[in-house]
């Protein structure tokens, strides 16, 4: 992107609502630290987004015109370096599922927010966007599922309890790659203590497991590790939370078809051997530890585990 | 005519009993068995009306017998009486009289017998006869006197003429006298003389000898000999009369009148026997067609009674499928009102909650944002201070209750689930939680709500479903407290396989008929308006269909206890996918 970013040395954030005084109230905490813009249609943030470089773009998603995914996959369009943020008073599934998928968001806020929290969470987006580097190939190279991708080489480790599924999944993607599958996930674990695993393709809903916090977990012990999770009861929470605490890659809802299958897999195999080479970029998709005190400890557990296991198997 | 013009001459009321219809068949019918009657009334009486006294004809018979046997002896009497010529003939005067009685018997007991015109006319013949041979028989009676006088006399004048000839000795005359007298005697003897010529001849004789006695004997003979003539004269003429023939010719008529009249009762009877032959097989026939009818009508009758039976027993079959459908069509009905109830309530939590989250997202910041000035604010005089705290507490409530009001909207999201997976693991103390936060406002000040909730493992659920079910239960039960109360809600593990919530208010409870029918759709005890009936038999509906078991147990006056009964494990169907998830290590 030509876009003339003014000399300033204050990261540039990109503020979009349709009610001007959420705009107001946002600029008034955040103008202190960031060069703040404000847009309050769709239309005006793409044409702001044309114009402008930011670092942070953060959008609501119920508005007139266009919704916030249509906003920030334009964004991802013109600007893949800056980090996208939905801020939301209520988000339906669909558009939820799509701020993984097409948004690619780094967080998702809920209105109303705590202003300590949201500057948290923005001054690791500005972070996260700091990291300059190459930008991730996978993002804007639609033909990444051609086959003889070198990226082959990438292991991936499906976790899903259902037999069948397991094989159905293999018999899909065995044919470029190494498939390992699992079900459960310290099944999983140990695959991926004497494997090399770039991509989890995982079902949700994984007997007395907590997925989100699993994977969460894993990408804190290998932060390049990309997730891709399948699930044939989307919930909107489950989303939102596999975004703010596990940074997944996609979410995909059974039945998948096999095509669009083997397509998020190449790109996630791209996407993890882009992350290996450029370990800064990890930087990118961190993720949020849990809010309430229970599930931190419960985090941590899980992380201690995943090492045990992991560790042992090395050792 | 005039029934059917009755029949169809407009409104007519319904007669109290009807004639039987004077069809074309029935007329037949009518018409039939009067004619049947009436040959036999003339059958009958051709064998039996006509049929006179047998006795009578009997006795009529019987004096005929005695007329033919009186007519007999009266001939024979005439005939005694004329071979008898010294002495009068004596029994015929009696004879007379008893023909003469005979005669009016005859008549009598023939007028008795009616009997037919040819026994009459030889009847009247025979009484025509009968009455002219009586006045014969008196005739002949003094004939008969007569000529046994001249007889004698003759025989006297003979003795005399004889005794003179005797005397002169006279040989020649005295035969030709002799044989006068003979021939005289044969003459006057003989029923039919033929000796007439011999006897003229020796009168003549007689005469040319002359002499006074000798004359004399010649006028005796010749008057016996008229006297004779006479006799015979009558004689034949009282033989003459067809008595005895008319007599036979009247027991001839008279019995083949009887034969003739037997001859017809004969063949009235015999008709008679053939007609009631006939009418017996017409009656045969007769009670074959009823007895056909009738077994046809019992038939029909015992066909009619097991259709009707088999269509009272299709109708009771058909009343408990519509009732069962009507039940099925009232679950659905409940079941479509309610998920519609809780769609609407989504997509109003959806909206509610956006429209809320943004005033309220600029409000919350902006009072956060006011607190953080006014703390970094530089500290002014005393009062300056007092007042900045004074605000920032008043800002801090402000904070405080919005804060309430974005629970509640996460409350109410997280009640209705909306865009949330219907079905997952779910902790039922979190639902119940959440159904308490809807209902706090019934509850909230008057009732003490009592938690004693056990630790429970997450289950296989609709969480949203059983959210309804525990609001529904908790709202009742406010409903049941008048007043103070308590609600008291209690979970555990009942065994292995099961969590149980109970969920009790001291309230007004209910009696037995109502808590038999309380599942039931569109059942309610409130009044029209406050409650639709929907709500337990939804309950009961969510919780069969989560294959668990929902009990009630209440007392009047004392408060009504819900046990709801849950597995933890999902069904079988689902097992495969549970258990695969095992793992070796």
């Amino acid at each position: 992107m030509n876009a003339t970013s003014p000399p300033t040395s204050q990261p540039r954030v990109l503020f979009i609502d349709d009610e001007p005084r959420v705009l107001i109230a946002l600029k008034v905490i955040f103008r202190d630290h960031y060069e703040v813009v404000t847009a309050n249609s769709g239309a005006a943030a793409i044409e702001i987004l044309q114009a402008q470089s930011f670092d942070v773009i953060v959008s609501d998603q119920r508005m007139p015109g266009m919704t916030g995914i249509e906003v920030l996959r334009e964004a991802r369009r013109l600007q893949p370096k800056a980090i996208r943020i939905l801020l939301t008073g209520y988000s339906d599934l669909n558009a939820t599922v799509d701020a993984i998928n097409e948004g690619e968001v780094f967080r998702f806020v809920a209105k109303p927010w705590s202003n300590e929290k949201l500057r948290a969470t923005l001054a690791s987006a500005v972070e996260a966007a700091a990291t300059d580097a190459p930008p991730l190939p996978a993002d804007a190279v639609p033909q990444a599922d051609t086959g003889s991708a070198p990226s082959s080489a990438v292991g991936v480790l499906v976790l899903d309890p259902d037999e069948q599924t397991r094989a159905t999944l293999k018999g899909t993607l065995g044919k470029e790659r190494p498939v390992y599958c699992a079900g459960s996930l310290d099944e999983g674990l140990n695959l991926m203590s004497t494997h090399r695993i770039g991509v989890i393709v995982s079902e949700l809903m994984l007997e007395g497991e907590d997925l989100p916090l699993a994977l969460g977990a894993l990408r804190r012990h290998d932060p390049s590790l990309v997730a891709v999770v399948l699930t044939s009861e989307a919930d909107a929470q489950r989303a939102i939370t596999l975004i703010n605490q596990s940074q997944i890659y996609r979410l995909l809802r059974k039945p998948v078809s096999d095509q669009l299958l083997r397509g998020t897999v190449n790109l996630a195999s791209q996407r993890f051997t882009t992350l290996t080479k450029h370990p800064e970029l990890v930087r990118r998709n961190e993720i949020e530890l849990p809010t309430e005190p229970a599930a931190q400890t419960v985090a941590v557990g899980m992380l201690a585990r995943i090492k045990r296991l992991l560790l042992r198997q090395t050792a | 005519m005039a029934l059917s013009r009755m029949a169809t001459g407009g409104y007519q009321p319904e007669p109290l009993f009807r004639l039987p219809e004077l069809s074309l068949r029935n007329v037949a019918l009518l018409i039939a068995a009067t004619l049947a009657i009436g040959l036999l009334a003339f059958l009958l009486r051709m064998s039996w009306g006509r049929a006179a006294d047998p006795a009578l004809q009997l006795a009529a018979l019987e004096q005929l017998s005695v007329a033919t046997q009186l007519d007999a002896s009266l001939d024979e009497s005439v005939e005694h009486a004329r071979l008898s010529l010294e002495s009068e003939p004596s029994g015929l005067d009696a004879l007379t009289q008893r023909i003469d009685a005979n005669r009016e018997t005859l008549k009598a007991s023939f007028a008795g017998t009616a009997a037919g015109p040819a026994v009459d006319a030889a009847l009247r013949e025979y009484l025509d006869a009968a009455q002219r041979k009586a006045s014969l028989t008196g005739t002949l009676k003094q004939r008969l006197g007569g000529f046994a006088d001249a007889f004698k006399t003759m025989q006297r004048q003979a003795d005399a003429a004889l005794g003179n000839l005797q005397s002169t000795g006279d040989a020649a005359l005295r035969n030709t006298v002799m044989s006068l007298v003979s021939a005289a005697t044969a003459y006057g003897i003989q029923s039919a003389p033929t000796n007439g010529a011999e006897l003229d001849q020796l009168l003549s004789k007689v005469d040319a000898a002359g002499g006074r006695t000798l004359a004399a004997l010649a006028k005796s003979v010749r008057a016996m000999r008229t006297s004779k003539q006479a006799l015979q004269h009558d004689l034949a003429d009282f033989h003459a009369l067809p008595t005895a023939a008319s007599l036979q010719k009247l027991r001839a008529a008279a019995l083949d009148y009887n034969r003739v009249q037997e001859l017809q009762r004969e063949r009235g009877r015999i008709m008679l026997a053939v007609y009631a032959a006939a009418l017996f097989l017409a009656f045969g026939a007769l009670a074959v067609g009823l007895r056909k009818s009738f077994s046809d009508l019992d038939r029909a009758n015992a066909q009619l009674q097991s259709a009707n039976e088999g269509l009272e027993q299709g109708i009771a079959e058909r009343t408990r499928d519509l009732s069962e459908a009507l039940d099925n069509l009232r679950m659905q009905q409940a079941q479509l009102i309610q998920s519609e109830k809780m769609a609407s309530l989504g997509q109003m939590v959806a909206g509610v909650a956006h429209e809320i989250n943004t005033p309220l997202g600029y409000a919350q910041s902006n009072v956060q944002t006011v607190r953080e000035v006014l703390s970094a604010m530089p500290g002014l005089d005393e009062r300056g201070r007092e007042s900045l705290g004074e605000a920032d507490m008043l800002l801090a409530d402000a904070e405080h209750g919005m804060e309430r009001i974005s629970e509640l909207v996460l409350t109410l999201k997280d009640f209705s689930r909306v865009d949330r997976s219907r079905t997952e693991p779910f902790n039922l103390n979190d639902g119940l939680d959440s159904a308490l936060k809807i209902c706090n406002n019934q509850l909230k000040g008057r009732i003490e709500v009592e938690r004693d909730y056990g630790e429970l493992p997450a289950i296989p659920c609709a969480p949203s479903e059983l959210n309804q079910v525990f609001l529904n239960l908790m709202t009742n039960a406010a409903q049941a407290i008048d007043g103070p109360g308590t609600l008291k809600i209690s979970t555990r593990v009942a065994d292995d396989d099961h969590v149980e919530v109970r969920i009790r208010d001291n309230g007004c409870g209910m009696e037995p008929d109502v808590q038999e029918h309380i599942f039931e759709p569109f059942f309610t005890t409130k009044a029209i308006g406050e409650g639709t009936g929907l709500g337990l038999s939804i309950v009961f509906r969510i919780i069969e269909n989560h294959r668990g078991r929902i009990a009630v147990q209440s007392a009047p006056g004392e408060g009504t206890e819900f046990v709801i009964s849950l597995p933890i494990r999902p069904a079988s169907g689902s097992a495969g996918r549970a258990t695969s998830g095992g793992s070796p290590t």
